[in-house]
This record gives C-alpha cells, sequence and structure tokens, in this order.
C-alpha cells in the first residue's frame, strides 16, 4: 500500500497515493488542468507547458503533469499568472496553427479550439507563420495528416511507439521541427501498420481518417460500442454514425485496434451487400419478397429429406443458437457443422474447458509465452501487442515459427521448425519437460500420461535438441500462456497438451482466429459433417471459396454477399454483419461477451430471420425474443463449457496424421481499392459494381 | 573615418542573441520557446529593417516577460530575459518611430551631404547605387555649379557614399 499525501488543491483537500502526478490529483476531484502533450496511458513529455500551476511557497510555476505531489502543498491551478501562461503558450500555438475551426474535421472534440474558447484568447496576437512548404497533405492512405495544424505535441510519437511501430519522431529540429516519420518518407515506406494509434491520441486535427472527411461534425455522430469482428481477441471498438451511416471506427477503453478493426469497415456500408433474398429461377437468382424466399427454402428443405446445416465463425451466439434450433425443431436435423473458413476445429473438442482459454490480459501478464505460428504479429496486431507488453515486462518468450518476424527478434529463445513440423516440435518439448523431470505431476491427468510420454520417440522437427532442452526448460514454471496463430488440430492439441503437463488450467490457451466467434460452433452445434445430406443450409460461410464445395440437392446460403456457395444456390438470404447484430459470443478468454448492434441495418435481425423461416416451415422456435435465444444459447455453452478435458500428449491428438504446414493468409488491408472507390472515379467504379450484382 | 557596419544597435543586438539561440541553444522539445524564439527574431527583424510597429513591442515584452515562465529549461528561460533587458533600451521605441540612431540599421539611418566640407569631386554620386544624390562637379569660375545633395526619398542608407567621400563630407543625421 502507497504511502497517502495530503495536499490542497485550489483550497480543496485532497488525499492520493505518494508518486500521483499533481494533474492526477487534481482530476481525483473535478478539477480538469488544461494539457495538451498529456495523454493518459502514455509517457509524460512535460513539453507543451499548458498544464503549468503554481505551487504556495514556489517561485517557479510546476509542470503538473510530471510534477509529483507532495505532503503539505498547496496547489493552484488558475491563479492570473497561470492563466496568463496559458493563454500565452495558446497564443503562441495559433501563430503557427494554420486551421480553420469553421471546416476542421477536428471542430467540437478539439482540444485546441476548446481551451481556446475557455480561456478567450487571442488567436491574432502573434500573426500566423506558417510557411507554404509546410504540407497540408502528406498523401497517406487512409490517414491524413496536416502538418499546417500539428501542434508538436509529441503525442502521437508516444502512442506510436507505446503501441505500434514506433515510427514517428521529432524531426530537424529548433525552430524548424515537424514531426514525422524518418526522413519524411510516406507512412506506408515507414513500416507503418495503420493501427490508427496517433490518430486517436492527436488533440488536433492533424491527424483525421479520410473516410469521414466531410461527412459529419463531431457533435453530429451518434456512437455505439461494440466489439471488433475481424479476430477473436475482442478489442472493444465504437462506430461512429453520421446521418445514420458510418463515418469511422475508434478503440474503445482498451485504447486499441489493429488496421482492420480500425479501417476495416467499409465492408458494412459496400454496394455489394445482400439487401433482399434471392431465388433461383433456371440458371438466374432473381430478387423477391421474404415471404416468397422463406416459402421457398422452407419447401425445398422440407423436401429434401435429410438437412444438415454449416455455420460460419463469425455470427453471434444467438444466431448459431437459432440455426441450431431451426435444424432441429423445423427439419428434424440434428446435423450442423461448423466452418471455421478452412481451420479444423476438432482440438477444441477435446480441450480444457472455456477457462483455460486465455485472453489479451492472460498474455499481458504471463511471465512465459509461447507463440506459434506464421505472421502472428502482422495478422493479430493485439496479440503482437500483448506479447510486446509482456516481454517489457520482464516475460521469456519462446517463438516457434521458422521464418524471422518481429516477435523473433525479441524472443529469448527462436525455434525455427522444418516445414509442417510444429506440433512435432511441440510434442518434443513436451517429451522434453517430462524427461527433464520439469513437468508438474500433482497437475491433473499428468501421473496417467507420463509413462506413454517416456516411451515416446522424439519426433524430428529440425530443432537440435539442446534447444528443445531450452525451450522446455524456460516455459516450465510460472505463468505461461500459449498463444498459436496455426490452427491446426495437431498444434493446438499439443499445445493443450503442454499446458496440462506444466498444470497450466486457466487463462492459458490463445488460438488466434480472424473471426469474433469461432468457439460457439464447437460449443453450441453437434457438430457434424453434412455428408450424405439432401438439403444444405449455409449460414456466414462459403464452402466452395474454402474448397469443400456443398453436394446437395438444394442449398439455402444466407450471407453478406453474394459468394461463390451463394451463386449455385436455390434461395440466397442476406444476412445482418457482426457489426449489426446484438447478442454475445465466446470470447478469446472464454468469456461471454455482449455485443451491440452498432452499424445501422435495414434487415431483420438473424435469429429473426430463421424463426420466420420455421414458421413458414409450419414449426416456430420456441423464442419470442433475442433474448430468449440469448437465454437457450447461454444454458447450452454453460452445459458444455467445463465438461471438455486435456487431451493427452499420446492420445487423440497423435492419431491424426501431421497435415502439411498450411501458412495462414491474411486478408490485405485494402486501401488502394477503398480509396479508389470512395474517391475519384468513384461513380464509375461503384455503379460498375452494382451492375455486376445485378447481372 | 567610420563605416556603419561595426556600429549595432540595441535591437539588432537583441535580434543576434536570438538568432544564436535558435541556431544553437535551443532544443525545439518544448513547444512555447521554438514558437516565441521563431516570433521574436521576426519582429525584430520588422524593427530594425524600419517595419516595427508599436504592437510588436508589446508583443515583445508579453514573450520577455511569459517565457520565464512558459519555456521548459533555463536556456529559454534565459533567453527571454536577456530580451527582457535589452527591451529597456529606448532605442526600440525610437526604432518603431523610424530612427535608428546608429547607424546600425540602414532601413532607419540617413546621411546628408556638409557643404562646407563638401570639395565637390563627385565621388559619392559615382558609389551611390540609387541615384540618390545630385549635384556637378566643381568646375572654376562657373557660377551655377549644383552643390551636392542627398535626395531622402531616395536614400536608403546604405553608406556607400560615406566610404567614397575622401573630404569626410557626409554625416549621418538619423
Ligand atoms: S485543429 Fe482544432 S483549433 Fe485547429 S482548426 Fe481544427 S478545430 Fe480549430
Ligand atoms: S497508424 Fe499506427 S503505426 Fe502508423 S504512424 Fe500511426 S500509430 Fe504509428
Ligand atoms: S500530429 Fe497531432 S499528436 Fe502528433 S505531434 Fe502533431 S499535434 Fe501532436
Ligand atoms: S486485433 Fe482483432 S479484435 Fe482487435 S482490432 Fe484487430 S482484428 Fe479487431
Ligand atoms: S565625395 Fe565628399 S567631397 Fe566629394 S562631392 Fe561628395 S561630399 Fe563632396
Ligand atoms: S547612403 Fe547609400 S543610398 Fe543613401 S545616398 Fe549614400 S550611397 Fe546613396
Ligand atoms: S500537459 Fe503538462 S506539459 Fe503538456
Amino acid at each position: 500500500m502507497a504511502k497517502e499525501i495530503t495536499l490542497h488543491i485550489d483550497g480543496q483537500p485532497v488525499t492520493v497515493p505518494e508518486g500521483t502526478k499533481i494533474l492526477q490529483a487534481a482530476e481525483s476531484i473535478g478539477i480538469e488542468i488544461p494539457r495538451l502533450c498529456y495523454f493518459e496511458g502514455l509517457p509524460a513529455s512535460g513539453s507543451c507547458r499548458l498544464c503549468l500551476v503554481e505551487i504556495e511557497g514556489q517561485s517557479r510555476l510546476a509542470v503538473s503533469c510530471t510534477q509529483r505531489v507532495k505532503e503539505g502543498m498547496a496547489v493552484l491551478t488558475a491563479s492570473d499568472r497561470v492563466l496568463r501562461s496559458r493563454r500565452f503558450i495558446l497564443e503562441l500555438i495559433w501563430s503557427t496553427h494554420d486551421g480553420d475551426c469553421t471546416t476542421c474535421e477536428k471542430a467540437g472534440a478539439c482540444d485546441l479550439q476548446r481551451y481556446t474558447y475557455d480561456l478567450d484568447v487571442d488567436k491574432e496576437k502573434y500573426g500566423l507563420y506558417a510557411p507554404d512548404e509546410i504540407p497540408s497533405d502528406l498523401g497517406d492512405p487512409l490517414l491524413e495528416r496536416n502538418l499546417r495544424l500539428c501542434i508538436l505535441c509529441g503525442r502521437c510519437i508516444r502512442a506510436c511507439r507505446e503501441k505500434s511501430q514506433g515510427i514517428l519522431d521529432f524531426m530537424e529540429r529548433g525552430m524548424s521541427t515537424i514531426v514525422t516519420t524518418s526522413l519524411n518518407r510516406p507512412l506506408a515506406e515507414s513500416g507503418c501498420d495503420f493501427c490508427g494509434s496517433c490518430i486517436e491520441v492527436c488533440p488536433v486535427g492533424c491527424l483525421v481518417e479520410r473516410d469521414r472527411k466531410l461527412r459529419g461534425r463531431e457533435w453530429e455522430f451518434e456512437s455505439v460500442e461494440t466489439l471488433c469482428g475481424h479476430c477473436n481477441l475482442g478489442c472493444t471498438q465504437v462506430i461512429d454514425l453520421a446521418h445514420g451511416e458510418i463515418v469511422r471506427t475508434r478503440p474503445g477503453a482498451d485504447g486499441y485496434l489493429c488496421v482492420r478493426g480500425k479501417f476495416g469497415w467499409d465492408y458494412l456500408s459496400s454496394d455489394d451487400r445482400l439487401t433482399a433474398p434471392l431465388v433461383r429461377n433456371g440458371d438466374s437468382l432473381q430478387e423477391t419478397t421474404w415471404a416468397e424466399a422463406l416459402a421457398r427454402a422452407a419447401e425445398g428443405l422440407a423436401g429434401a429429406g435429410s438437412v444438415a446445416g454449416l455455420v460460419g465463425p463469425n455470427v453471434t451466439n444467438e444466431t448459431v443458437k437459432a440455426f441450431g434450433e431451426l435444424l432441429a425443431t423445423s427439419f428434424g436435423s440434428q446435423d450442423v457443422g461448423f466452418t471455421g473458413g478452412g481451420v479444423p476445429f476438432g482440438a477444441l473438442s477435446t480441450f480444457g474447458g472455456l477457462k483455460a482459454l486465455a485472453g489479451v490480459g492472460d498474455v499481458e501478464k504471463a511471465k512465459k509465452i509461447l507463440a506459434i505460428g506464421p505472421s502472428l504479429a502482422e495478422g493479430f496486431p493485439r496479440a503482437r501487442l500483448a506479447i510486446k507488453r509482456a516481454v517489457d515486462a520482464g516475460a521469456k518468450l519462446i517463438v516457434v515459427d521458422p521464418n524471422e518476424s518481429e516477435l523473433a527478434a525479441i524472443a529469448t529463445l527462436h525455434l525455427k521448425p522444418k516445414a509442417g513440423a510444429e506440433a512435432a516440435l511441440l510434442t518434443a518439448i513436451g517429451k522434453a519437460l517430462v524427461d527433464g523431470d520439469l513437468h508438474n505431476a500433482e497437475a491433473e491427468g499428468v501421473a496417467e500420461a507420463i509413462p506413454a510420454i517416456r516411451e515416446l520417440g522424439v519426433p524430428d522437427a529440425g530443432v537440435s535438441p539442446e534447444a528443445i532442452a531450452e525451450a522446455a526448460k524456460l516455459f516450465a514454471k510460472g505463468k505461461g500462456v500459449v498463444v498459436s496463430s496455426a490452427l491446426t488440430c495437431d498444434v493446438l492439441s499439443r499445445s493443450a497438451g503442454l499446458l496440462m503437463l506444466t498444470g497450466r488450467k486457466k487463462g492459458a490457451l490463445l488460438p488466434l482466429h480472424p473471426s469474433a466467434n469461432p468457439w460457439a460452433g464447437v460449443l453450441l452445434s453437434a457438430g457434424a459433417s453434412g455428408d450424405g445430406a439432401k438439403g444444405i443450409y449455409a449460414l456466414g460461410t462459403d464452402p466452395v471459396a474454402a474448397g469443400e464445395p456443398p453436394n446437395a440437392d438444394f442449398l439455402v446460403v444466407q450471407d453478406l454477399f453474394l459468394t461463390k456457395t451463394a451463386e449455385m444456390a436455390d434461395v440466397v438470404l442476406p444476412l445482418r454483419a457482426f457489426a449489426e447484430e446484438e447478442g454475445t459470443v465466446v470470447g478469446a478468454g472464454g468469456k461471454l461477451i455482449a455485443v451491440n448492434a452498432a452499424a445501422p441495418s435495414d434487415l431483420p435481425a438473424n435469429w429473426q430471420i430463421l424463426a420466420d423461416l420455421a414458421d413458414a416451415a409450419g414449426k416456430p422456435l420456441p423464442y419470442k425474443s433475442i433474448r430468449d435465444v440469448r437465454a437457450a444459447a447461454k444454458e447450452t455453452i454453460s452445459a458444455v463449457k467445463g465438461s471438455l478435458a486435456f487431451p493427452s500428449m499420446n492420445g487423440a491428438g497423435d492419431s491424426e496424421e501431421l497435415r502439411p504446414y498450411e501458412r495462414f493468409e491474411l486478408p490485405e488491408p485494402s486501401w488502394v481499392a477503398r480509396s479508389q472507390i470512395r474517391r475519384g472515379g468513384s461513380a464509375a467504379g461503384v455503379s460498375e459494381a452494382k451492375e455486376e450484382v445485378a447481372a | 573615418m567610420s563605416t556603419a557596419t561595426e556600429v549595432i544597435c540595441a535591437p539588432q543586438q537583441a535580434l543576434e542573441a536570438l538568432r544564436a539561440f535558435a541556431a544553437d541553444g535551443m532544443c525545439g522539445r518544448c513547444i512555447p520557446c521554438p514558437i516565441a524564439t521563431r516570433q521574436s527574431i521576426a519582429m525584430l527583424e520588422r524593427i530594425t529593417s524600419g517595419e516595427g510597429e508599436a504592437v510588436d513591442l508589446d508583443r515583445l515584452t508579453r514573450v520577455s516577460t511569459e517565457l520565464i515562465d512558459a519555456a521548459r529549461c533555463p536556456k529559454g528561460e534565459e533567453a527571454a530575459k536577456k530580451l527582457g533587458e535589452a527591451l529597456a533600451s529606448p532605442e526600440f521605441a525610437r526604432h518603431v518611430e523610424g530612427i535608428c540612431g546608429s547607424g546600425a540599421c540602414a532601413a532607419l539611418t540617413r546621411y546628408r551631404v556638409i557643404p562646407e566640407r563638401c570639395t565637390m569631386c563627385g565621388a559619392c554620386q559615382e558609389a551611390c547605387p540609387r541615384d540618390a544624390i545630385e549635384g556637378d562637379p566643381f568646375i572654376a569660375w562657373r557660377g551655377d555649379n549644383k552643390p551636392y545633395v542627398i535626395r531622402l526619398e531616395k536614400c536608403d542608407g546604405c553608406a556607400k557614399c560615406v566610404a567614397a567621400c575622401p573630404a569626410d563630407a557626409i554625416e549621418r543625421v538619423t
């Protein structure tokens, strides 16, 4: 317990822990000291001087964002001298700030604007000195950098350093200082990963998302918080709407989104989205009414004899539950399969319950991290950030990746298995744990597994025995997690095996998946193959694109777009996207997390469409509202979540053949396409796309 | 014989001090100091080139007092104090009124030919880049020699005539 310090701020007594900064102490009693360079959560730099306060008995003004409280201090946050100094600084800033609040995107949310108003600052006091050669747009994709508005507070530099690539800095010096990349190269050539963390902290309008430009003022925005749906790490995401349209997304409380969460929302308002049901008429699909489409789907599925369902990983638990219920109740089928977009999920059915799943918080607190798989850092930037933070805090990192990578560069140990030998390497580490008596003999299930593991031959993974022994030693003790972007059954089951051997049962395994809700299907569906079924209903999944075209007499597809599978369907139904749905997901840490319908949609909720289809089939679902579905989903998940056991090192996992190692391809950030659609030549691009859909 | 370039007036001294600070002492890592320095340099440049206004003096005074609090490091504080000391000189107000008084600021300095000393050699007229000197060379027995005079409205105070005059017959009037 830190010592408590009592001081007076503007005459009010306040008691805070030792080490608190004056600015925070003031904030704790509701006194906001103006600041431009300080940003909660970033290291303080003390450079803007706006937070100066007067301390009784001290001749110099004090920088409240860096100065700690002292017992008995008497602080004045708005004395005449302090206000004079603040106005002076703001006058100076305005003399270099070539901005006009009437057209600036930041107006309404701009700190400079607010303080200028609050302190009635004379903007023209020192005239304007902004040489023409300072650029008003550096021409980067996705975000505009208008250096004519930059006030050199340095927040973006610190945010980029703390959360991302650390590519920004003060360049040149003295009076010609600017904030930019090294040699003022474009962001895309400087290693920027377009996380947008810099935008989030900029106190003025210097950094702005291109997509939001001229689409509404800050005070017109309506904001709803939900989870990002682009991977299972579940970053909170705020979606801002203006005039009913999405104009921007930004991070919620945890303060971070990667490029997909920050900029990957264009698909939601894409003109290619399905907005009305389609039914097959000979060779073509024709738009029709919901009633007609549902009747056709109900009739077709009922008439098919045997029905199977396939559901994708990017819908809520409620959708999965209602889908399973629809197939069972209305079409008498228990055959609901789950497609993870080409990723096998069998491993999870033998995995030790939801509580064993880790979230980013577990990774950040870990002391030992085993990071497996390709493109882990690039594909899952939030996982990279968590791992980096843990390593900065002293964690030991073991990277399993045949290639060099950003994480390999900061790893304590980098193991490079030969192609496809990740799982073999994990088995070898497990054996080394046992052979070296480094395992946790007391942990559940370990004693029984040991004899068989001792018998195991050491599989050849192309890694030296010394390195394997070192990995086993490194990983054996302390809070440990396995983070894997390699989602093969073998890798996941052996990862779980390693965790079992070392007695880690809670918050220990983080499989990374590029969808929001990858576990729901496993937990909520019966898990069948669809083999031999004559009627297939594919919801939010595109088996044709995954190379497994469904072989059915009657095919219903429900999706966001006219996918390859939808093109061959008999009935196509539109689907609400993840961001448009209220419901729950099984989050990365294995917890149920509620999500909101943050983006607007004219479609019925997904569960409602399924309920309507059940009605059309004459066998209604037992749900009256989304709450009923939620309760049912929760019940099913609770029933199964703890009953799953760890696989053994030599059990089911080993009986599967090691499959060739597949590189997990990530969606490219598509800003080129986006900017072409959104900007110049937009009309042609969009109408062409429309015609394609219509055709 | 004195040349104007060796002389330095108080505003120029302040300007040089700030320029030296900007080039060497200042780090540019706090927000107020570099801007204040840049603005002060711009104001002093105006003042020493005859474009200064009374409001510039107020602004400079404000910088010199406020930057002491606002600057992050003692270097900026010291620069502000030095500026404040310099501003105590009455020369600043005179510059704004249009007079340098030391010959340092060409734009605020004017010359005249002293008729009693002038030998009417014409060297100044040759030297003047602005064609600001009128007069005819001395020709004996002629009664209507035009004496040499400097047209103040054309003169820009460069002092080339002063250097050129062999008779030391040109003096500063402001
Ligand atoms: S950055 Fe702020 S102060 Fe500057 S023009 Fe924009 S809104 Fe106004
Ligand atoms: S977008 Fe992210 S990586 Fe790029 S400059 Fe901003 S903070 Fe750095
Ligand atoms: S770009 Fe914004 S955050 Fe970065 S230094 Fe300039 S004003 Fe500050
Ligand atoms: S890390 Fe995952 S959840 Fe977070 S913003 Fe990126 S894609 Fe979305
Ligand atoms: S140079 Fe001197 S002496 Fe010669 S004409 Fe001019 S003022 Fe007279
Ligand atoms: S000071 Fe310069 S411009 Fe003026 S008269 Fe003399 S030479 Fe000509
Ligand atoms: S907020 Fe304290 S110096 Fe900028």
